[in-house]
């Protein structure tokens, strides 16, 4: 059954239209992949349903319910956490302060301290550092570690591999995909097209602000998703 | 990785480093732009292309490496010195002077960047709003105006000082169709004009109208640099760029 | 062995600075705010309880059970109420708003309770004076002690609470990014509001402590202020230790200042506050220097003396405008040679008119015209006539009104000079100063200086005021690398400090001052006379000095750095040097004012110039006027005067009102009355603006006209 439904959503960032009339769905269970251009409007469009940006026009359902008047601290409690671009740790709270403040403010569930170092083993040694001086790939952890302490039911990934060394995103990606198969409904922007055709079940691909293609992952080649992600055709008419 | 030739170029930087505390954003930079040449930038989130182009502009002092302007080191100066030699830039995202007019924007750029007065100033400026179609817009305030029309602004203001190299920092996002053409138009303008173009973008069908020349950067290092055809088809752009497949 | 009893006396009283500092640091390290009324808030506390104390008799120590949940209610009113408005209007308007609040609250209070002394000390008992021995010879206060203790445990017991408890970690993450807290669940307008709370209420406390210590009066606040900012400022921003190590360097500084002149005590404070802040800008220009230089130390961008001068100097700016209008006579007689002798001078008295007042023209190889720069209006011309008309006018004022008006008007002249001076720095460059009032003392001073060395009365004012106004040049290398807040608090700071200095001074004779006997060598009516043509002169002048400045290319370069500093850098423009000459100016002027003000009181107590009430007129007079125009503050000033003319008598009301009036303006009606008639009508009668005309079909056809009557066949 469908657990986000986003209809015509128009939202901006800062003076930009970033959104434009954006429709669709998101069935529990799912893993929704964003991919396109920077200034596509991906992290716009996250950050809208998270409750970061206001939209501008249309409406957000989740679970039924319209949330679009929601503020974003209410949305987490409601059960949507996002991991923001770039990670976002406080910097001089510690990996364990970090994960608590969220886990004071969400759902009660099976995610807690103990469950997030068993996901994520690598910030077991870490838990007492400041989260400022952590590697790359031990911030990603602790940020996803962070929305998972929330017990979410949508849990929004913001380019999680973003900045990554690649064994690191190997490492986040891994992880992912236990919490995928565990159930979780995912919606996670990749501007690496490979990655996200093999993680996700379903594809949208933005650009300028409105998704142009769409589709189950399985049925598409990464040629289209490439031409549709650059535009290329509209490129090489123009040319013409 | 071919690197065109330094001697004689306009503006380059060697071995330019950058660091921010324990974070590397620029690491061995070396990058040239020849007179009248136009350049592109592409890359992904975070390879340090905005870094680069600050450093090139003089809005950050590198970390290591020498940054030269007509063969002269230009290291040490900052950015308002470096705009009165000949070097103008964009911002990302648009930064005009809100409580002046479109116009006056201009003018103090003219002023002080291009180092006129009066009657030049006012020809130079209004030379630069035609060019960039803010006409009808001189007299308004700055504020007022939409993104696009800031992004114009920022194109004309730059203009006004007389540079002979502009530095354009993703001038093309959140255009639509018809604006692109008219900015490949306004661009294609200045080139005939003898302006030197490093252009940083990621609506890469925007880029391939109007450069001859296309760089690529990863995590702070130029993986690619070349002819935009070969540089889009190589197989590190599109590792870094569209990302390896998995299976 | 004196000395160890001063150093511990020295950490002890610096105990106590740390508390009176760690809600303003709490405030600003998690809202970025510099709540200027942080030490009035202290005083409403020692007021209450002293209340409880002196009628109900409760002991001070009972009644901080309640003052201090009812301070921290009135910090929750003050985020939800005002503050919260104010952050998202800028980074001007929390500094002005809680201005505002600090005069009103500190009138109100002299208002509630009058203006005596108080203190807490009678009613704790012996504490007041205990002591006890450490050895032989060295002895502490309890009191001191106890607060020192008490001061270490709350410090401790914040920092436990910031680590250990949920809601201090959703305020450290709120204060770190409050968006990215809000996606994790924190709602950050609530954080705030608790915040200032604690803000509040810490300020409490420290205003208890302080009524047990010493005496206050409703007007302390001010002092405490600054003490609290210097103690942060020393220690470090944004760190809650380096607010007890700030605290403590500036308890011995002040103890040890104390021991060489009673005097000493301020001003050793002040001095090592600002010498910490040398310090640490030189630090970091060194560390800097390695990779960034732009060749003379002090001027930015590679700007020798040589070019400043070829740029910035009048007599340049005159010799180019003969110059221009020679060509221009030549060019219209030669080409219009078959024209009539009045048709010359016609085209000629329009070509002129273009040259002053700027309609600069291009034409085409047809001879028709591309477009016009407007520099002047229609309406302007006008205006400028009026008060063209208006200035003969009152140049016979002391011949044609009463002595009363003549000497009404006189202060008009001061209060205008003062308000475009405050607006050239604040609406034109960015630069708010709660300062000026240093230049009005030190003018007046000067000018006190060289009469007794015996310059001639009226020129030492001159030089006075100029010698005033080199003065910022030194002061300016430390203060324009500050932005905002700190900007504004440093300025205040100097103020302080010259105060203070000028005190040393035998002539000064302390607060008493002393007379500026040589106008007594003039007969009552003529002094009045000759202050009244001086200040009109000085205004005319002054005026006209900031108005040509802000017309030409120093003015767009102004406008360009207050609208966004760093976009001014990156198409040229010398942002310290700009700033650094804007300083000189509001600074020239503002002793100018001092000295005219000296002139018309005769007297000098260096307590009336170097007051804090000058920048609260100045802040209203702007405001209300209209921040960043030129017509407003010559508004403001008007208004302010016909409304200290009509309610100055009522004493602190009025006051109050002014400050009541600053917090309004600042959070309603921003631009002031001129400023919104500007943006709503688009009326300008001063302008310093460009409007560019280009010659289109949709172009007005006035401008037309008026170019083909100018143009040659």
């Amino acid at each position: 059954m469908t657990l986000l439904r986003v209809e015509r959503l128009d939202s901006r960032h800062g003076l930009l239209q970033a959104v434009r009339g954006v429709t669709l769905e998101v069935a529990r269970g799912e893993t929704l992949a964003l991919v396109g251009a920077n200034g596509a409007g991906k992290t716009t469009l996250l950050r809208t349903i998270a409750g970061a940006h206001k939209a501008t026009a249309g409406r957000i359902l989740f679970e039924g319910s319209d949330i679009t008047a929601m503020p974003a601290y209410a949305r987490l409690r409601a059960g949507i956490a996002l991991v923001p671009e770039g990670r976002r740790l406080f910097p001089d709270m510690t990996v364990e302060e970090n994960l608590s403040v969220a886990g004071g403010h969400g759902r009660p569930g099976p995610w807690n301290l103990n469950a997030v170092v068993e996901a994520f083993p690598l910030l077991r040694r870490r838990l007492g550092s400041r989260a400022g001086s952590l590697s790359g790939g031990e911030q990603q952890a602790t940020a996803i570690g962070r929305a998972l302490m929330a017990n979410p039911k949508l849990l929004l990934l913001d380019e999680v591999s973003l900045g990554l060394a690649p064994i690191a995103v190997e490492a986040v990606y891994r992880s992912l995909e236990s919490l995928i198969a565990a159930g979780a409904t995912v919606v996670l922007v990749e501007q690496d097209i490979g990655r996200a055709l093999s993680i996700s079940t379903r594809v949208a691909c933005m650009l300028e602000g409105r998704i142009i293609l769409e589709g189950r992952a399985h049925e598409m080649t990464r040629e289209q998703v490439t031409e549709a992600y650059f535009g290329l055709r509209r490129a090489q008419r123009a040319q013409r | 990785m071919t690197v065109s030739s330094r001697d004689g170029a306009l503006l380059a930087g060697f071995n330019v480093s950058k660091r921010f505390g324990a974070l590397t954003v620029l690491d061995g930079v070396n990058f040239a732009l020849a007179s009248h040449e136009a350049v592109g930038i592409v890359g992904p989130n975070g390879a340090g292309k905005t870094t680069l182009l600050n450093v090139l502009a003089g809005a950050y002092s590198p970390s290591g490496g020498v940054v030269q302007f007509n063969g002269a080191d230009v290291t040490t100066l900052d950015a308002a010195r470096r705009c009165r030699l000949g070097i103008a830039r964009s911002h990302q995202i648009p930064r005009p002077f809100g409580g002046m007019t479109v116009f006056e924007n201009c003018l103090v750029a003219a002023m002080t960047g291009g180092g006129l007065s009066s009657h030049r100033a006012y020809c130079r400026c209004v030379d630069a709003i035609e060019l960039c179609q803010m006409a009808h817009l001189a007299n308004r305030k700055a504020e007022t105006l939409g993104l696009l029309d800031r992004k114009r602004l920022e194109l004309a203001r730059a203009l006004c000082t007389a540079p002979q190299v502009m530095l354009l920092d993703e001038i093309g996002g959140g255009l639509t169709d018809e604006e692109a053409d008219s900015l490949v138009e306004t661009i294609q303008v200045l080139r005939s004009r003898g302006l030197a173009i490093v252009w940083i973008e990621h609506i890469v069908h925007v880029l391939l109208r109007v450069v001859e020349r296309l760089v690529c950067m990863d995590a702070g290092r130029i993986i690619a640099d070349g002819k935009p055809d070969a540089v889009i088809a190589s197989a590190a752009v599109i590792d870094a760029y569209i990302g390896s497949g998995r299976a | 062995m004196i000395w160890v009893t001063q150093l511990i006396n020295g950490v002890l009283l610096g105990g106590y600075y740390a508390l009176l500092a760690c809600g303003l640091s709490f405030m600003f390290g998690v809202m970025r705010i510099i709540n200027l009324a942080h030490g009035d808030f202290a005083i409403i506390a020692a007021c209450l309880v002293f209340l409880v104390a002196d009628s109900i008799g409760i002991p001070p120590f009972v009644a901080l059970i309640g003052v201090i949940p009812l301070m921290a209610g009135l910090g929750w009113l003050l985020q939800r109420g005002m503050l919260e408005r104010s952050i998202r209007a800028g980074v001007l308007v929390p500094l002005l708003t809680t201005f505002g609040l600090a005069i009103v609250i500190e009138n109100g209070l002299f208002e509630w309770l009058g203006a005596d002394t108080r203190s807490l000390a009678p009613y704790i008992g012996d504490l007041a004076y205990d002591s006890w021995a450490i050895t032989g010879h060295i002895y502490i206060g309890s009191l001191a002690a106890l607060m020192f203790v008490v001061t270490v445990l709350l410090l401790v017991g914040l920092k436990l609470f910031l680590t250990g408890t949920s809601l201090g970690r959703a305020i450290r993450a709120t204060a770190a990014d409050a968006d990215t807290a809000e996606l994790v669940g924190i709602n950050a307008r609530s954080v705030y509001a608790i915040a200032a709370a604690i803000a509040v209420a810490l300020a409490g406390l420290a205003g208890v402590f302080l009524a047990m210590r010493e005496t206050f009066t409703p007007y302390s606040g001010p002092t405490l202020l600054i003490f609290a900012f210097e103690a942060v400022v020393i220690g470090g921003i944004g760190s809650l230790s380096g607010t007890l190590v700030g605290g403590i360097v500036l308890g011995v500084a002040q103890t040890f200042g104390a021991q060489i002149d009673p005097q000493g005590f301020l001003i050793a404070g002040h001095v090592v506050f600002l010498a910490v802040l040398a310090g640490r800008l030189v630090l970091a220009e060194l560390r800097a220097r390695g990779r960034f230089h732009g060749g003379l130390a002090p001027l930015d961008g590679g700007l020798s003396f040589a070019e400043f001068s070829r740029r910035f100097t009048l007599p340049v700016q005159l010799s180019s405008l003969v110059r221009r209008l020679v060509i221009a006579t030549g060019l219209v007689w030669r080409r219009a040679r078959s024209l009539p002798i009045t048709e010359r001078l016609h085209l000629l008295a329009y070509r002129v008119r273009d040259i002053f007042f700027g309609s600069i023209s291009r034409p085409t190889e047809k001879g028709d015209l591309d477009y016009i720069v407007e520099r002047w209006t229609r309406t302007s011309a006008r205006s400028s006539i009026v008060a063209g008309a208006l200035l003969v006018v009152l140049a016979v004022g002391p011949f044609a009104f009463s002595a009363n008006i003549v000497d009404s008007l006189t202060n008009l002249f001061i209060y205008l000079i003062l308000a475009v001076m405050w607006n050239a720095l604040a609406g034109y460059a960015g630069l708010v100063s709660v300062g000026q009032q240093a230049f009005i003392g030190l003018g007046a001073y000067f000018a006190i200086q060289l009469s007794y060395h015996g310059v001639p009365v009226y020129p030492a004012l001159l030089l006075g005021a100029l010698i005033a106004g080199l003065l910022s040049l030194p002061i300016s290398l430390l203060v324009l690398r500050l932005r905002g807040g700190e900007f504004a608090i440093a300025m205040w700071v100097v103020a302080e400090l010259a105060h203070l200095l000028i005190i040393l001074d035998p002539l000064i004779n302390g607060e008493t001052g002393v007379s500026l006997l040589a106008l007594n060598a003039f007969a009552p009516d003529a002094r009045r006379a000759y202050n009244y043509w001086i200040a009109l002169a000085t205004m005319v002048v002054l005026l006209g000095l900031v108005f040509a400045l802000l017309r030409g290319r120093f003015g767009a370069s102004l406008r360009a750095i207050r609208d966004d500093e760093d976009a001014a850098k990156s198409v040229g423009v010398r942002v310290l040097a700009g700033k650094r000459i804007i300083f000189f100016v509001a600074a020239f002027g503002c002793a100018l004012a001092g000295a005219l003000w000296l002139a018309t009181l005769v007297s000098f107590q260096p307590r009336t110039y170097f007051g804090i009430q000058w920048t609260a007129y100045m802040i209203f007079m702007v405001l209300a006027g209209g921040l960043g125009t030129f017509e407003g503050p010559i508004l403001g000033a008007v208004l302010f005067f016909l409304i200290e003319y009509m309610f100055g008598e009522t004493g602190v009301w009025y006051l109050m009102g002014l400050g009541a009036a600053a917090i309004f303006f600042a959070l309603f009606l921003p631009r002031g009355i001129w400023g919104t008639i500007e943006d709503k009508i688009g009326m300008t009668l001063l302008p310093v603006s460009y409007r560019l005309w280009l010659a289109r079909p949709d172009l007005e056809p006035r401008n037309m006209q008026e170019v083909n009557e100018q143009e040659f066949q």
